[in-house]
């Protein structure tokens, strides 16, 4: 069969060719998380096990009529809307602070026939701002109107110039030290020449879990945490640590949950590239 | 002027690179469907042991998003790896720690992939 794409990198080694997609990028954005939002009602008495976040933040980066103005190729329901949801990653990194925080991406279709795609983060420190990039790797896109598209054997777009690439630098995994008050610290080095401003982290973990009690003479003290993550962007390198939210009992109750995310680097300015 | 894979990305006629020269670019593989799990219910949590072909070092790994549900990755050994799904509780003041998911927590009905790729570069 004939090779119709095949580009190599300075070391000589093909990065892209029309065998295996290329994760695409659909648009790296930043957004303050400014919003202030409700405790939760009865915080004491039903607890859901996830952190719950003091400022939430977020933004619409592209709406359309149909999912396939939007540039996903699916008819427009809620289903497949939910499904794209699903297979969309985002990453995010914060800007100026080492505050922890969470982002979520989403694709909505709301009944007066409006489509979105979006991205919203949380955190506990007010004005936080956090810059995102969203990929899509196994959905359909829209081709772009211009550019080069690379198709595979079976018809799939697996390489489409006006979307970029995704370029991977590591993963953030092991074991964690639940219990403590960081439970991980990873350390990024950025690679020769590169900036560390573009390096994200994904958030795909649900942030580790972990009660514990003390007893003392005025009687047992129960309190929970989650781990969330901390960025510290340095020239040479991105520090993550998993930090507790919150002091606990010494003695563990319930401990669960662990992390695994992917570390990237994203060349492209910001913009939308769906 | 350097050679390069040069993109106007917004058809501006700015010409940017299309990625760095040297770092390794990631590649989608392909993906492994995941049988129906029960989650256990003391610690809400499944796991699935997999095999990724030979050779993928710190591979891209990522899994669809569950309602209700998350998940996340541990290496176990050679080309080996655990996923583990984590269901979420709730706590209610009257009835203690309840499940907010039920089993199954992937139904067989719907497809729920592993997905892998790795570098190239």
């Amino acid at each position: 069969m004939a090779e119709y794409l095949r580009i190599t990198n300075d070391n000589q080694v093909t990065v892209i060719d029309d065998k295996y997609l290329i994760p695409k990028l659909l648009g790296r954005w930043s957004f303050s998380i400014d919003t202030v939002l409700p405790v939760p009602p009865n915080i004491k008495q039903i607890r859901f096990f996830r952190p719950y976040w003091k400022f939430q933040g977020g933004m619409v980066f592209k709406r359309a009529n149909t999912l396939r103005e939007l540039g996903f190729d699916y008819d427009t329901t809620v289903q497949n809307a939910n499904m794209i949801s699903n297979k969309i990653m985002v990453f995010g990194r914060s800007i100026g602070s080492n505050a922890p925080f969470e982002v979520f991406s989403n694709v909505g279709f709301t009944s007066n026939n409006d489509c979105y795609i979006s991205v919203s983060g949380r955190s506990d420190t007010q004005f936080l701002n956090v810059e995102f990039a969203v990929y899509a790797f196994d959905v359909k896109l829209m081709p772009s109107k211009f550019g080069v598209h690379a198709f595979s054997e079976d018809g799939t777009l697996i390489f489409d110039a006006m979307r970029g690439t995704m370029q991977n630098i590591g993963i953030l995994e092991g074991s964690l030290n639940m219990g403590q008050s960081v439970a991980r610290t990873y350390t990024i080095p950025t690679p020769d020449g590169l900036d560390s401003n573009n390096i994200f982290i994904s958030f795909r973990s649900r942030p580790p879990y972990y009660a514990g009690y003390d007893y003392s003479s005025s009687g047992v003290r129960m309190d929970d945490a989650f781990y969330v993550p901390r960025m510290t962007i340095n020239p040479t390198n991105v520090v993550v640590q998993l930090v507790r939210t919150s002091s606990v009992g010494k003695s563990t109750a319930y401990s669960f949950g662990g992390y695994f995310e992917n570390v990237v680097y994203v060349p492209q300015k910001q913009g939308t590239y769906l | 002027m350097t050679a390069g894979l040069l993109v106007d990305y917004f058809g501006t006629g700015e010409l940017v690179s299309a990625f760095h020269p040297t770092l390794q670019i990631c590649y989608m593989q392909g993906s492994i469907q995941v049988p129906p799990i029960n989650l256990d219910n003391g610690n809400s949590t499944g796991r699935y042991r997999f095999d990724l072909p030979s050779g993928l070092q710190n591979p891209f790994l990522y899994f669809d998003k569950i309602h209700n549900a998350s998940s996340y990755f541990r290496y176990v050994s050679g080309d080996t790896w655990d996923l583990y799904i984590v269901g979420d509780d709730y706590v209610d003041s009257a009835v203690g720690r309840r499940h907010n998911w039920s089993n199954p927590i992937n139904p067989a009905d719907k497809d729920y992939r592993i997905h892998f790729g790795g570098y190239r570069g």
